[in-house]
């Protein structure tokens, strides 16, 4: 899939701006401040209908004005040309989004999914150094990409915690049911939210499964050293498990769910919040050194408490490759690949590994500041096959 | 702000508080009211308080009806030995319509929401349990459960079966999945896996 072309019209420092790109890579620099990562905010918006970087709509309107007006031509694999557009109005704080002039809303399967985009900014250092719900955040829109039913158990885990928890909340705070009552109902919501929860982390175990093959590529492409990164997860219910090694039965995910539910429902009552399910679960970051004298854990250390800000990034670098990987085969269409400001960031060793293996990528923007990685480029991407944008004041100078 | 004379005013107000009534059709509704014979008006204002006055709830079933025990409940061409269990009087008719229903219903009037403040006490749980506790309750065989496929649908047919469990009813619900008439090839992703997962042998 190939983005063409984009119009940005009062977007963040954008007043008016056109932009065609190329096919290939799309090389965009320019001083801090000045609107790079603007234009890649703006693609996320028209595929995903909101902002990558997590902000308000009303904060990606130009100071001054009223609303923002995205265009986006995408081209896919068959040649057929997608124009998607997308309005927002912080008046009537209302978005509408449309393809093909067709309206559409944002999250239906006319757009979610559709057109494959993998962004990598310092922003997504989240991803391994915050919450779990960052992480999660980001398998389940992955593992929501390919599976609509996933996405279906998540909303649907959604709702029933919000009724579980306005649940106990009546009970305890409001002593609203009789005791027998409250028993019986909450022994329903927990029935369902147990075939739900271990659906979801069913699918869950059975991504990071198949994402494993993907990742441990990526991984060892982007390392010098012997290392070895890996992931598993962590639920209440389970415990840590390493999807590779062991067995991923469904009932017995049930089994352990409901004995962790029932566990926890005397906390439950007294702090008249939901405690147990998927949507308090964690991935862990794993990564092995294979001197083992100097690291004699089996399973290798948490990223989060121990690796550096160098290993941090090599796994994130490996995590978002990965995420492209597993797209294209899923979506059987190159991802449009974001990277915003990420050479910055790597040792010059690992900048070379990972521009040597660009031109796997099919199309690809890139914003840094710094013009001298187009002398590295050049070893691998035609003149041709090459643009250039230098962003000054949030305008493309010629 | 507008030129309406208050009695006017008055009922534009109460027509726009109907369902899918917006403010336009209101009015239109209104003028054609004050352009209508006096006794046609005064048939459809009757005919408005007898649904108040006349309307209540069947002792057995809860559906609305004028009498005590509904049309439905006191027919006896319809079977004891089965109770169709539905949220709503509009989904009793819409069970109706097929024709292939023959045994009786219950109206619960609501589901299990804790968020909307809807508890067991506040549908017709206790009427039903009554019910089956009471003469024509050994009767009852089968308890089928016709609600909706969303959560609180969900839920409350597990608390249901919670509480019927006991008295060693047969309990089952309608089937969810493909549309009879259309095209597999048509049907969004989760209802077709749905209906893989509710798969029956052949």
């Amino acid at each position: 899939m190939i983005l063409k072309k984009i119009l940005l019209k009062n977007f963040r420092n954008y007043s008016g701006q056109e932009i065609i790109f190329n096919d290939k890579f799309n090389f965009i620099y320019g001083n801090n401040g000045h609107g790079k990562t603007n234009i890649l905010e703006a693609v996320s918006f028209t595929t995903f209908g909101k902002s990558f970087l997590g902000a308000a709509e009303a904060d990606c309107v130009k100071f001054g004005e009223k609303e923002f007006f995205i265009e986006s031509d995408f081209l896919n694999d068959l040649d057929n040309e997608d124009r998607l557009v997308i309005n927002y109005n912080s008046e009537t704080r209302s978005k509408s989004i449309s393809r093909n002039k067709e309206k559409v809303s944002s999250f239906s399967s006319e757009i979610f999914g559709r057109y494959p985009i993998v962004f990598l900014s310092p922003h997504s250092l989240n991803i391994t150094y915050g919450n779990p719900s960052d992480r999660r955040k980001f398998f389940d829109i992955l593992i929501s990409q390919s599976s609509r039913l996933y996405l279906d158990y998540l909303k649907e885990l959604a709702k029933i915690l919000r009724q579980k928890n306005a649940l106990l909340k009546n009970y305890t705070v409001f002593k609203k049911y009789s005791r027998s009552q409250f028993e019986d109902l909450v022994q329903s919501y927990n029935e369902k939210l147990i075939t739900v929860s271990a659906n979801v982390i069913f699918k869950r175990l059975n991504f990071l499964k198949e994402f494993d093959s993907y990742f441990s590529n990526n991984f060892s492409m982007l390392t010098v050293e012997e290392h070895e990164g890996s992931i598993s997860y962590n639920s209440d219910a389970t415990g840590e498990t390493d999807p590779l090694k062991s067995q991923i039965d469904f009932d017995e995910i049930c089994r352990k769910m409901k004995t962790a539910i029932d566990n926890r429902l005397d906390d439950e009552i007294k702090r008249a919040v939901s405690l147990c399910g998927p949507q308090r679960d964690d991935y862990i970051f794993r990564l092995k050194k294979s001197d083992p004298e100097k690291n004699d854990m089996s399973k290798g250390f948490d990223l989060k408490n121990f690796a550096s800000q160098g290993e941090h990034k090599t796994f994130l670098v490996a995590l978002k490759l990965s995420e492209f990987d597993i797209l294209k085969d899923k979506k059987g269409t190159n991802p449009v690949l974001l990277l915003d400001d990420v050479l910055s960031e790597l040792d010059q060793s690992r900048v070379s590994k990972i521009i040597s293996h660009l031109k796997e990528y099919g199309q690809i923007f890139l914003t840094t500041t710094d013009r001298s990685y187009l002398d590295n480029l050049g070893e691998f991407y035609d003149e041709k096959e090459i643009s250039v944008f230098e962003i000054e004041e949030g305008k493309v100078l010629d | 702000m507008n030129n309406n004379t208050d009695v006017l005013e008055n009922l534009i107000e109460e027509f726009s508080k109907l369902p899918q009534i917006g403010r336009k059709t209101a009015q239109r509704l209104a003028m054609h009211i004050t352009r209508r014979p006096k006794e046609d008006v005064e048939k459809f204002s009757r005919a408005l308080l007898e649904i108040k006055d006349k309307l209540r709830f069947c002792n057995v079933c809860c559906n609305i009806t004028e009498y005590e025990i509904c049309r439905i409940c006191d027919s006896p061409k319809r079977s004891n030995n089965v109770i169709c269990i539905v949220e709503e009087p509009q989904d009793v008719l819409a069970i109706e319509k097929t024709n292939e229903f023959k045994g009786k219903y219950h109206v619960l009037h609501g589901i299990i929401s804790p968020l909307d403040g809807i508890g067991p006490n506040d549908i017709k749980i206790s009427e039903l349990l009554r019910r089956l506790g009471g003469e024509s309750g050994s009767e009852v065989e089968e308890l089928i459960l016709a609600l909706n496929p969303t959560v609180e649908g969900e839920t409350t047919i597990l608390y249901l079966s919670r509480l019927i469990k006991p008295l060693d009813i047969k309990i089952t619900r309608i089937a969810r999945g493909i549309p009879i008439g259309s095209d597999l090839e048509f049907a969004d992703e989760v209802t077709l896996a749905k209906a893989l997962e509710g798969r029956v042998v052949v």
